[in-house]
C-alpha cells in the first residue's frame, strides 16, 4: 500500500517516542530514509507539549475497554513521574453507577454525552478549566461548545461516532443498508435468522426500532414504545441474540454472526484487527463492513471529565492536554481507530478517509443524538425492555 | 481499674457481651446497614441526592408488582434453578454415596479432587466452560473428525447451556452438604437393616434415603438460592432468551438507575427466598442448618 511521506513521518513519532510499536515495524524497514527522517521526526515531537507546572504522583484513570494508545499512556507516565492506574469499563452503566457517587476515587473519566449531562446535574463533575488545556484550540470548532456540555464546563471531547450495523460483505447479500433489513423478515432478518444480533445497551435497540418506526428515538411516550417493544418482540426470534461489544466483535470476526447492531469504531477495529499497543493502518478483514442504515442512526461522543472528589487534578488537565495534541491523538486513532477530533489532519489519508472511523461530518449533522433521561423515564424504558426480555 | 477487670472476670454475662461486640458491630455495620439502606429506597424514602425523606410510599412496590414481564422471567428463573438443583441432586448423590460408603482409604483426597476446580474463580471456570461448549471448541473439532457426529454440538447460547454451567458452578455445593451428612449416618443402621431382610434397594430407600434428608435439603439451598439469582451464567453463555431475576435487578439498577424500582424488587426477592429457608427450617428443624 502508498503511504505519503507525511504521514509515515507522522506515524513514526511513536518511534521516537521511544515506544514499542509492533506493527508499525513494516514501515521502517528501508533504514536509509528513517535516517533521513530522524530530524524533522525530532522536530515534530517537540511540538508535543509537555507539562510546566508541578504534578501530583498519581493519576487514576477510567475509561472504556481498548480505547487509547496505551503505550503513549505508559510514556507520559514515565516521563512526568506520576503513577497512573488505568482501569477499564465495558459499559456506561458500570462507569454511571460508580461517578454518581461523587466518590469514585477517579481523576479522570470518558463519559459519552447524555450520561454526561445526567452526571452534570448530579453535582458529582468538576469543572474544567480550558486555560490549563492550551491543546483545546485544536479541537475542531464543531466538537466544541456541545449541545450537552454548553461552554465546555465539564467536558472536552475524546472520540465520536456511530451506532450501526455491521455486517459481512462476503456472506450477506444484497448489502446492508437499512434498519428495515434486520427488522423485515422478508429482508435479511429472514434471510440470515440466528445470525443477527441487536445491542445491549437499551438506549441503542429502543432508539434503532424508533429510528426504523420513524419516530424520536429518544421518545418516552408509552405509544412509541408500545410500538417499539412490539417491533422488537417480532425480531426477537429471528436474532442470535443481544451482544455488547467483545461478543459482537468475536462474532463477527469468526463469522458466528454476520449481522450486528454495533459501535463504528468497533467495527473499525475488527478491520484493521487493532490492538491497544500497537498501530495498524492495513486492512485485516477484508469481509467486514459497515452501514449507517439509510433511516439514520444514533451519533454519540465520548468526553474526558474529571469526577468530584478526585485528588489529582492538575495531572488529570495535563493529561487531556497531553492527549488532545494533534500527534498524541493521530497515534491513538491509528491505534484504536475511533477518532479523535484533532488529530485528524495527522493521520494517513486512508484512515482519514474511511468513513467507518471518521463519520463524515454531513452525515453526523443528519444523526440523532441522544438526551438524558430522568430516573422515572428511565424506569419506563426499562419496564418496556423487560417486557421484551421475557417474550 | 483493677476492681473493673475483676468484675468483668467473674461476670459471665458481661464477658460473654463484650467478646461478642465486635464482630456484632462489625455485622450491624457492614452487613444490615446496606440491606437497611435497601429497604429505604425500596420504600421511597431516599431521593435522588440521596437524602433520607419520611414520606414512606409503596409506589415502587405497586410497580414491580404490575410487571407483567417480570413474572415471566421469574417463573424462568425458578425454572432454570429447579434443573439445576435436580441435576446437581442426580450428579451429586451418588458421587457423596460413592466417597462416604465405598471409597475406603484416601476419603479426604477424594473430597479435595473435587474441591480443586472451585478454587479457581467462578467468572475464570465459566470463561472455561465456555470454550468447551463452543461450536468450535477442540470437543467438536475432534468429534467431527472422528466421524463420530457430522457437525458441531451447538449448545453455546441456549438454555441448555445455561443450566450445564450452572450445575458445573453449583455442583460442589450439593456434594458437599451430601457428604457431610452421609459421613454422620449411623452405619450400623444399614447392618442391622440388612440383617432384618431388607435388599439393598429397599435399604437404601427405606433408612440411607430418609436419613439423609438434611443433607439434601442443605444442598439444595445452597444450589437453589444462588442459581435462581444468577445473572452472569446467563448473561455469558444465554442466548436472547437468557433474561432472569438477578438480570432485572441489574438492568434496573445499573442500566435504568432506578434504584428504588431496584430495591423494591430485591426487597420481594428476598422475601421469597426467606420465606424458602423458613419452611426449610419447619421441616427439617435447625439440625439442617448447621450441616
Amino acid at each position: 500500500m502508498m503511504v505519503n511521506r507525511r504521514d509515515v513521518l507522522k506515524v513514526a513519532v511513536t518511534g521516537v517516542l521511544g515506544l514499542a510499536v509492533g506493527g508499525a515495524g513494516g514501515y521502517f524497514s528501508r533504514q536509509a530514509e528513517i535516517e533521513s527522517l530522524k530530524k524533522e521526526i525530532e522536530e515534530l515531537s517537540k511540538q508535543v507539549s509537555m507539562p510546566t507546572v508541578k504534578l501530583e504522583p498519581n493519576l487514576n484513570i477510567y475509561n472504556w475497554t481498548y480505547y487509547i494508545n496505551r503505550n503513549i499512556v505508559d510514556w507520559w507516565a514515565k516521563e512526568n513521574n506520576v503513577q497512573i492506574v488505568y482501569d477499564t469499563f465495558e459499559s456506561i452503566d458500570e462507569l454511571v453507577a460508580k461517578l454518581q457517587t461523587g466518590t469514585s476515587g477517579y481523576d479522570l473519566a470518558v463519559v459519552s454525552d447524555s450520561p454526561l449531562q445526567e452526571l452534570a446535574n448530579l453535582g458529582v463533575l468538576e469543572p474544567i478549566d480550558l486555560k490549563k488545556i492550551p491543546n483545546f484550540k485544536y479541537i475542531p470548532d464543531r466538537f466544541k461548545n456541545p449541545y450537552y456540555d454548553p461552554g465546555n464546563k465539564y467536558s472536552v471531547i475524546y472520540s465520536y461516532g456511530t451506532t450501526g450495523l455491521g455486517w459481512n460483505s462476503e456472506e450477506v447479500s444484497p448489502e446492508v443498508t437499512a434498519w428495515a433489513d434486520v427488522f423485515e423478515v422478508d429482508r435479511h432478518l429472514g434471510k440470515y435468522k440466528g445470525k443477527i444480533t441487536m445491542h445491549t445497551d437499551t438506549i441503542e435497540t429502543f432508539g434503532a426500532a424508533l429510528i426504523y418506526l420513524g419516530r424520536d428515538p429518544n421518545s418516552t411516550k408509552d405509544e412509541d414504545l408500545r410500538d417499539a417493544v412490539d417491533l422488537l418482540k417480532k425480531q426477537k426470534p429471528y436474532l442470535a441474540g443481544y451482544a455488547s461489544t467483545e461478543e459482537y466483535m468475536e462474532g463477527l470476526e469468526t463469522r458466528r454472526f454476520l449481522i450486528s447492531h454495533a459501535y463504528n469504531g468497533d467495527i473499525a477495529g475488527i478491520i484493521y484487527a487493532s490492538d491497544e499497543r500497537e498501530i495498524t493502518i492495513t486492512k485485516q478483514l477484508e469481509y467486514i463492513s459497515y452501514t449507517v442504515p439509510e433511516e439514520g442512526a444514533l451519533a454519540w461522543a465520548d468526553n474526558f471529565v474529571i469526577p468530584k472528589g478526585a485528588k489529582n487534578i492538575e495531572a488529570a488537565h495535563t493529561f487531556i492536554n497531553f492527549i488532545i495534541d494533534p500527534i498524541v491523538s493521530a497515534i491513538c486513532t491509528i491505534t484504536v481507530k475511533y477518532p479523535f477530533p484533532s488529530g485528524r489532519d495527522y493521520v494517513p489519508e486512508e484512515i482519514r478517509n474511511d468513513p467507518v472511523i471518521f463519520t463524515p461530518d454531513e452525515l453526523l449533522d443528519k444523526l440523532h443524538w441522544t438526551r438524558p433521561f430522568t430516573p422515572e423515564e428511565r424506569a419506563k424504558r426499562a419496564e418496556y425492555w423487560l417486557e421484551l426480555m421475557a417474550a | 481499674m483493677d476492681t473493673l477487670l475483676k468484675y468483668i472476670r467473674r461476670n459471665v454475662k458481661v464477658k460473654v457481651t463484650l467478646l461478642l461486640a465486635p464482630p456484632l458491630i462489625f455485622l450491624a455495620i457492614w452487613f444490615y446497614a446496606p440491606f437497611m439502606i435497601v429497604g429505604l429506597y425500596s420504600f421511597d424514602m431516599i431521593n435522588i441526592y440521596r437524602e433520607i425523606t419520611f414520606t414512606p410510599s409503596l409506589t415502587h412496590y405497586s410497580k414491580v408488582l404490575s410487571w407483567t414481564g417480570a413474572a415471566g422471567i421469574f417463573l424462568r428463573s425458578l425454572y432454570f434453578a429447579g434443573v439445576t438443583v435436580a441435576l446437581c441432586l442426580l450428579i451429586g448423590y451418588p458421587v457423596a454415596y460413592y466417597i462416604s460408603f465405598k471409597v475406603k482409604k484416601y476419603k479426604d483426597l477424594f473430597i479435595i479432587l473435587f474441591i480443586i476446580p472451585f478454587w479457581v474463580s467462578f467468572l475464570l471456570r465459566t470463561y472455561a466452560m465456555m470454550s468447551i461448549l463452543d461450536e468450535r471448541s477442540i470437543f467438536n473439532t475432534i468429534l467431527v473428525s472422528i466421524g463420530l457426529i457430522n457437525s458441531p454440538i451447538k449448545i453455546m447460547y441456549t438454555d441448555a447451556a445455561v443450566i450445564l454451567v450452572m450445575v458445573y458452578d453449583y455442583l460442589v455445593m450439593m456434594v458437599l452438604p451430601l457428604y457431610a451428612n452421609l459421613e454422620k449416618l449411623d452405619k450400623s443402621l444399614l447392618e442391622a437393616a440388612s440383617t432384618l431382610g431388607a435388599d439393598p434397594v429397599k435399604t437404601f430407600l427405606k433408612v440411607t434415603l430418609p436419613l439423609s434428608m438434611p443433607g439434601i435439603m442443605a444442598g439444595f439451598l445452597l444450589v437453589f438460592i444462588p442459581s435462581v439469582g444468577e445473572f452472569v451464567i446467563p448473561e455469558l453463555v444465554g442466548g436472547p432468551n437468557n433474561y432472569m431475576v438477578g438480570n432485572i435487578i441489574y438492568e434496573i439498577f445499573m442500566g435504568a438507575r432506578h434504584w428504588w424500582t431496584g430495591s423494591a424488587l430485591s426487597m420481594l426477592f428476598i422475601a421469597f427466598i426467606l420465606s424458602l429457608v423458613i419452611v426449610y427450617v419447619r421441616r427439617v428443624g435447625e439440625r439442617g442448618l448447621a450441616i
